[in-house]
């Protein structure tokens, strides 16, 4: 599994490059490249948040979704790759002026939803898992949906963002997340449920 | 779940306690949060409690949070630069959504163009409602429609305030979009006089009347469309100009027929000679003239070149003419000859006229300006506004005297004698050689004795008349004054110690219950116009809406050009930097940097958006050629322009970093400043009319933006485009 999340994310980062090379717009190829990552990232992390709620609703019809959890950490570790080399594209562009830059609300709100995701991804692994308590583990990445929602501002305060597109995914995103809220079914109980059915 | 909304109530709890209102302040609080619960947990510090207990401790923990949150929601906001981010979402939204239409205003008051985005569609088609027939847009290309709008031709909606759904049907398929519209009210504004001085007349461009007065009547008489100026001919017969229709109208006061004449447009204002019987019209735009119509016959005799746009005019003594333009603030005498008129002199300005009135033997020039500097060099004072009336020989134009009306300080953050004199619009010499001066700023009638003294002043408080413009004396002893922002006129009877009220238009009542969105419109005129205690009003710098062509430092010393405020609607964000994510939060200006105004008016932040929203860009008055259009537009596309300066609104409502586009320009300003620069991508339409250019006006004209001054090559791929192809670009921009 973590190695199909590799070869899409490996692909994603490629059309970005090839998309760039071809067409910057006012931007120069680097500020696209950067865009790009962005969008790879946010999209990863979209993916991501949106595995829990399909397994548990596949699991409501009697179905799986294998490896619901690699394929989830596989897509918040592409997240978090995409994000950092995101945001080391856009430094390149003007590092001296790194923290003036950082006086911008967009970048800011990037900046959160950076920080996130990598603290995120350094509790992904199994042996941090295993120092934390499950519920604990639990909350901390529920911050996810901070990264998400810091994300989403970020390009929407930033100039080209892909308003309807964006806005879109993150509807898609909190309906999903919304069902979360619903009390889980277990394999245990969807079995029951389906033995009852006549 | 009960866990996890102990952990958040905890955090918000921690949040409110540090008394930080930034996001990043509860994120800490939640980790904080988090490890708390976690460490009390495996020391057993606290007893094991069941979910919904832990759910319920949160929900209590939460309230103080909640509280806090709520209580500093506003600079929440601010902190995490969310203000007038639904706004900017919005305005991205109505763009993207395709086939999408701009601009977003519709006035019933003039002619308008908009552009519909459609692509790949064949036929487009406007519809404005079920009694009016549906327009047909046409085709430019690449998806790109414009739709061709008179409000006198196709009618005007029956809604007069408000969003108005319309469809656009492409290809037969219909798509609801919806469309603000404006109906606006009567706006009275400069006077003419008869030469008996028994009557006046007064132009209200927005509803295409004449306003006529005399003694104790008001008579409203119909014109052409938009009319601007007028001068009376004789004691019964008016000329009027027309900012819509290149077109002059004679009306007779008694009557009679209306005589038209039909003239190389866009015309301004104009200007009559008694004497030799000699009507001149100034032609603006970029081919700007004065026309020379002959009277009674009423035909163009000759049209003479000018350099600038003519702002106002009027003849002095031994026939000669004295124009004002805005463009480059420079007062022109001509002479006549007997091809046109010929140049006999100049005066440059600091800033251009506000109000421009010659005496009655034609020898004295009264001209209100907001600053005027003896000194060569621009003024480098941030925002620098210090009213005054000049008094000038027009047959030397030379200064003879100054008087400050409005005194204020070096630094608008001191105090000055700033509640009075504020922005002087009107002005007329009366028959005890005082000179009348209304201001607009301060909402007050002057009669000032010159040389300078005390002036007789008379305030508007007893009766809701503000922002005037324009004074007229009538052969009777009556003095006229005219409100647009109220719609109204008043008078002020010899002997009378108050004005008395002429309502042309609804009373505030009348709108508050009939329509509340023009009344609140009405009140965010007023308070364009209003000055601040620091002397200055938004109309000191953006004449009547539009740009006064002067470059202000607005902070680093750095003169900028300023910029026409119409058609700013569904544009967020605003300034050349994208700075400002709100109209109406330039509010903010005022009220902290120009301490504020005197007078207390709720709302004044909202009503002043709506005031600025509901004004219209003006159509190009260059003439249709869709051909050459279709070529231009190729060009754009071919050079990239679209990609930033995106249909339909040629704008994607971005910033960009200036480096993105004129590097070398970027280096510079950062090593001045340190500050790299942000700029916002403006909206090409109406470009023709708001020269100069680019981000700190470098640019005076199209072609320099296209040609010199895109060095990289960034700023669209202009150089490859053919000289035939720049040519058709350019003809394509003056279009929009």
């Amino acid at each position: 599994m973590n190695r199909g999340v590799a070869l899409l994310w490996f692909t994603a980062v490629g059309c970005v490059l090839v998309f760039a090379r071809g067409d910057s717009g006012a931007y120069s190829r680097a500020l696209a490249v950067a865009r790009g990552l962005g969008v790879v990232s946010l999209g990863s992390l979209a993916l991501a948040l949106c595995v829990t709620p399909l397994a548990r609703g596949l699991l409501a019809l009697g179905r799986t979704l294998p490896h619901a959890t690699r394929l989830r950490r596989a897509l918040g570790l592409a997240a978090a790759g995409s994000g950092l080399l995101h945001a080391l594209c856009a430094i390149a562009q003007s590092p001296p002026r790194l923290a003036e830059q950082l006086e911008e609300p967009a970048l800011r709100w990037g900046l959160g939803a950076l920080l996130v995701l990598c603290a995120l991804g350094v509790t992904s692994f199994s042996a941090v898992l295993r120092r934390l308590r499950l519920s604990t583990w639990k909350e901390l990445h529920r911050l996810a949906y901070v990264a998400f929602g810091c994300g989403v501002v970020h390009a929407l305060l930033m100039p080209f963002a892909w308003t309807l597109p964006l806005l879109g995914v993150s509807a898609f995103v909190l309906v999903f997340g919304l069902l979360r809220l619903l009390p889980p079914r277990t394999r245990a109980t969807s079995t029951r449920a389906r033995a009852a059915d006549p | 779940m009960g866990r996890q909304l102990f952990v958040t109530g905890l955090a918000l709890a921690l949040w409110s306690a540090a008394g930080r209102p930034r996001w990043l302040y509860l994120l800490l609080a939640y980790l904080i949060a988090l490890g708390v619960v976690e460490l009390s947990q495996r020391v057993k510090l606290l007893p094991e409690l069941s979910a919904r207990a832990l759910a319920m401790l949160g929900v209590l923990f939460a309230l103080p949070g909640l509280g806090f949150a709520y209580k500093a929601r506003a600079r929440i906001l601010e902190e995490a630069g969310l203000v007038g981010i639904t706004e900017r979402v919005a305005d991205r939204v109505r763009l993207a959504r395709v086939p999408a239409i701009a601009p977003g205003l519709l006035s019933s008051a003039q002619p308008q163009s908009f552009f519909v985005q459609a692509p790949g569609a064949q036929r487009v088609t406007l519809e404005l409602g079920l009694e009016l027939q549906p327009l047909a847009a046409a085709s430019l290309g690449h998806g790109l429609f414009r739709v061709d709008y008179d409000p006198r031709v196709h009618g005007r909606p029956q809604l007069l305030d408000g969003e108005l759904p319309v469809q656009l049907r492409v290809d037969g398929t219909a798509h609801e979009r919806s469309l603000r519209v404006v109906a606006p009210l009567v706006h009275p504004r400069w006077f003419c006089r008869s030469p008996n001085a028994a009557r006046a007349a007064t132009p209200s461009e927005e509803t295409d009347e004449l306003i006529v007065l005399g003694g104790r009547s008001v008579q409203r008489l119909p014109t052409g469309d938009g009319p601007l100026d007028c001068a009376f001919l004789d004691d019964t017969h008016v000329v009027v100009s027309h900012r819509h229709a290149d077109e002059v109208q004679v009306l007779s006061l008694e009557g009679g027929a209306v005589r038209t004449l039909r003239l190389p447009g866009p015309l301004g204002r104009l200007a009559f000679d008694a004497l030799h019987g000699r009507i001149v019209v100034a032609r603006v735009g970029v081919e700007p003239a004065l026309l020379h119509v002959s009277w009674p016959a009423l035909t163009l005799q000759a049209v003479t070149p000018l350099r600038a746009a003519v702002e106002w005019l009027g003849f002095a003594a031994s026939e000669r003419l004295i124009v004002a333009s805005r463009r480059d603030a420079t007062l022109r005498a001509y002479s006549a000859s007997a091809n046109g008129f010929v140049p006999a002199g100049e005066l440059a300005l600091s800033r251009p006229a506000t109000s421009f009135t010659l005496d009655r033997e034609r020898m004295r020039l009264y001209v209100t300006v907001t600053d005027h500097r003896t000194t060569p060099g621009p003024q480098l004072g941030n925002h620098f506004v210090q009213d005054q009336l000049l008094v000038l020989d027009s047959m030397e134009l030379r200064l003879v005297q100054r008087v400050l009306t409005a005194r204020r300080s070096e630094q608008q953050t001191k105090a000055g004698n700033t509640d009075q004199g504020g922005s002087p619009l009107g002005a007329w010499p009366l028959r005890d050689g005082r000179l009348a001066l209304a201001f607009a700023g301060t909402d007050e009638l002057w009669r000032l004795p010159l040389p300078e003294a005390e002036p007789e002043r008379l305030h508007f408080a007893d009766v809701p008349f503000y922002a005037p413009h324009g004074v007229v004396e009538l052969a009777d002893g009556a003095l006229w004054i005219s409100s647009p922002a109220a719609g109204a006129l008043a008078v002020v009877r010899p002997g009378a110690s108050a004005a008395e009220l002429v309502p042309l238009a609804p009373s505030e009542r009348e709108l508050l219950a009939q329509r509340p969105l023009a009344l609140q419109r009405r009140i965010g005129e007023r308070g364009f116009y209003e000055s601040t205690r620091a002397g200055i009003a938004c109309q000191s710098c953006h004449l009547h809406a539009d740009d006064d062509g002067v470059a202000y430092n607005l902070g680093d010393h750095r003169l900028i050009p300023n910029l026409s405020v119409r058609g700013l609607l569904g544009t967020a964000p605003y300034l050349r930097d994208g700075s400002y994510p709100r109209i109406s939060d330039l509010d903010e200006v005022a009220q902290e940097r120009y301490r504020g105004y005197a007078r207390v008016q709720p709302g004044r932040r909202a009503c002043l958006q709506a005031f600025v929203e509901s004004l219209p860009r003006a159509r190009s008055s260059a003439p249709r050629d869709v051909a050459a259009e279709r070529r231009g537009l190729d060009a754009f596309v071919r050079a990239g322009c679209e990609r930033c300066h995106s249909f339909p609104a040629f704008t994607n409502l971005g910033q960009l970093p200036l480096g993105a586009l004129f590097p070398a320009i970027a280096r510079e300003q950062s090593q001045d400043s340190g500050v790299g620069e942000t700029v916002d991508v403006p909206s090409l339409l109406s470009i023709a009319s708001s020269a100069p250019y680019l981000n700190d006006g470098r640019a005076a004209t199209l072609s320099a933006v296209l040609d010199e001054h895109n060095p990289d090559n960034l700023h669209g791929d202009t150089r490859g485009l053919s000289e035939a192809e720049r040519a058709d670009l350019l003809h394509f921009l003056v279009s929009l």
